[in-house]
């Protein structure tokens, strides 16, 4: 990790280049951020940074002269939007063998006016489908791109090709994509609580039947309080309880009688509103 | 095949020729592209590229390593560059550039180009005794000719006596500033006409040549005589072969 400072740039060898440039040659230093360029004072036709670890191509400052940047083996991922503004006679610009993935990372070059040359191989973006038209369609201005002349025919089967919003829709949705395993784990999370929930209450309603084990009667009820396994159901079957013991006091024939059916009917109740609790459960988790 | 077998052969160097080049880009472009493409292998001292016969489609690039111009070569080779797959290998000697570097550099192609420009003069030079070898001796032919004509004025009275019909006529009697040009528009307008020469040394005469001597017959009949000026009657006879 090296920064680029005032002092870099001036110890660095600027000359003449093979194509007759004033160059500033920054190659080969490791640096990680482009920073202080103002310190080139607007000297320089070429800049070369080949051969460094920069991600991000910013913090550029106005620079008129400018017209080629040579950015070959870095780790160039974004571009500032804005940088247009900063390079207005930018013509050159080699981004050999960097770290360009998704086509939308390239719409910040629109904004270089005379921006008629562009290198993008060994990027990843150069195997995406309809790269070279996509960026043909983006790149108003360009000439040359990858070393092949950009023809008249390509930029109208471009411009075909992206006039329906269809296209662009679905190229805005492929960095959603990258999004959606984050989604699916939200939710798995929600329902994993839902899972979960039975098991206190199933405990709860195993104690209540230990307490109240103490007839037949009370071991068929525990039985159904096992399998609906819920808490309306065990308040239910406690109160029908109390109201049998308080008749068998009474030891009234016909009062036996009524209390029996009575009990039959509240039962059946009970299994119904069972069912639409199971409804109601069912229905948020397929949601 | 042979051409495959001698790749190999040749040495690394610092420096790496390419053909099969497109040859349709302007060459301040292609070598811009040449400089765009090659700088990820590393530093570039020198693109070199024209547009002669001999050198379109092929170009140099000078490396300052050696190792970067054997990256180039096994990485970019078949390259599509302008829809043409390059051809690379090593340069067969060593470029300026490096040689002026490191102290090798001997100055051959300038004395060569200097032995030829002399050469080329010398030929002139002789081309030009050769041309004018040849008009002392045509004018000495004919140098005589005025001295016989004048002695005997027999002679001058039946002129077409001493010579034979010939194709070429010989005039006399010419006024002093007279030019080819004025002589060809007389002799132009009678068939068979082909050219007019005169004698810079001898003004006063000259010679007409016609295409046979049925043609000259008939110029020189219809022109006996006559007057460019009113002192100077043309004497028109057939010349001597």
């Amino acid at each position: 990790m090296v920064r680029l400072t005032a002092d870099l740039i001036w110890k660095s060898p600027h000359f003449f280049n093979a194509i007759k440039e004033r160059e500033l040659d920054l190659r080969g230093n490791k640096i990680a951020v482009i920073e202080n360029l103002g310190a080139t004072e607007d000297q320089f036709d070429t800049i070369d940074l080949s051969d460094n670890e920069i991600v991000k191509l910013e913090n550029v400052p106005y620079l008129n002269r400018l017209g080629t940047m040579l950015i070959n083996n870095n780790r160039i991922t974004r571009i500032n939007p804005n940088i247009g503004e900063f390079l207005p006679n930018l013509h050159t610009l080699v981004l050999t063998n960097n770290r360009i993935v998704n086509l939308v990372e390239i719409d910040p070059l629109a904004s270089l006016p005379k921006l008629h040359f562009l290198s993008l191989l060994d990027n990843n973006i150069t195997k995406k489908p309809n790269y070279r038209l996509y960026v043909i369609n983006k790149l108003k201005s360009l000439r040359v791109l990858d070393f092949k002349k950009v023809k008249n025919k390509e930029r109208l089967e471009a411009k075909n090709l992206f006039s329906s919003k269809e296209v662009i829709e679905e190229i805005q949705r492929t960095p959603t994509k990258s999004e959606t395993p984050n989604v699916s784990e939200v939710i798995e999370e929600q329902q994993m609580p839902k899972v979960v929930a039975p098991t206190p209450e199933q405990i709860i309603a195993i104690k209540a039947a230990i307490v109240n084990s103490q007839t037949l009667e009370e071991v068929a009820r525990l039985e159904k309080a096992l399998k609906s396994g819920q808490l309306p159901a065990d308040l239910l079957l406690d109160n029908v309880d109390e109201k049998h013991e308080d008749m068998i006091h009474d030891d009234r024939g016909q009062a036996d009688g009524e209390s029996n059916d009575t009990q039959e009917q509240r039962n059946t109740d009970s299994a119904s509103m069972e069912q639409v609790y199971g409804h109601i459960d069912m229905c948020p988790s397929k949601h | 095949m042979s051409e495959v077998n001698a790749t190999p052969e040749i040495p690394q160097n610092n420096t790496i020729y390419i053909n099969n080049l497109n040859e349709k880009i302007k060459i301040d472009e292609l070598k811009k592209s040449l400089n765009a493409v090659f700088t990820q292998f590393g530093k570039i001292l020198e693109v070199l590229a024209f547009k002669t016969l001999k050198h379109k489609g092929q170009a140099w690039v000078v490396f300052e390593d050696a190792s970067s111009a054997s990256n180039a070569l096994r990485q970019m080779q078949g390259f599509p560059f302008y829809d043409k797959p390059m051809r690379i290998q090593y340069a067969k000697t060593k470029s300026d550039i490096i040689a002026k570097a490191d102290g090798t550099f001997v100055p051959r192609e300038k004395r060569k180009r200097h032995d030829e420009k002399a050469k080329k003069r010398k030929d002139q030079h002789d081309s030009n005794l050769a041309g004018m070898g040849l008009n002392p001796a045509y004018a000495g032919a004919y140098g005589a000719a005025p001295a016989i004509a004048y002695p005997g004025g027999a002679k001058s009275m039946v002129p077409e006596a001493p010579a034979p019909p010939n194709n070429i006529l010989f005039i006399q009697n010419l006024p002093n500033d007279s030019t080819p040009m004025m002589l060809q528009m007389l002799f132009l307008q009678y068939p068979g006409f082909k050219e007019v020469r005169m004698v810079e040394t001898k003004p006063g005469i000259a010679f007409v040549e016609y295409g046979d001597e049925m043609q000259s017959t008939v110029a020189m009949q219809t022109l006996q005589g006559f007057k460019i000026t009113p002192q100077n009657p043309m004497l028109i006879t057939y010349a001597k072969k």
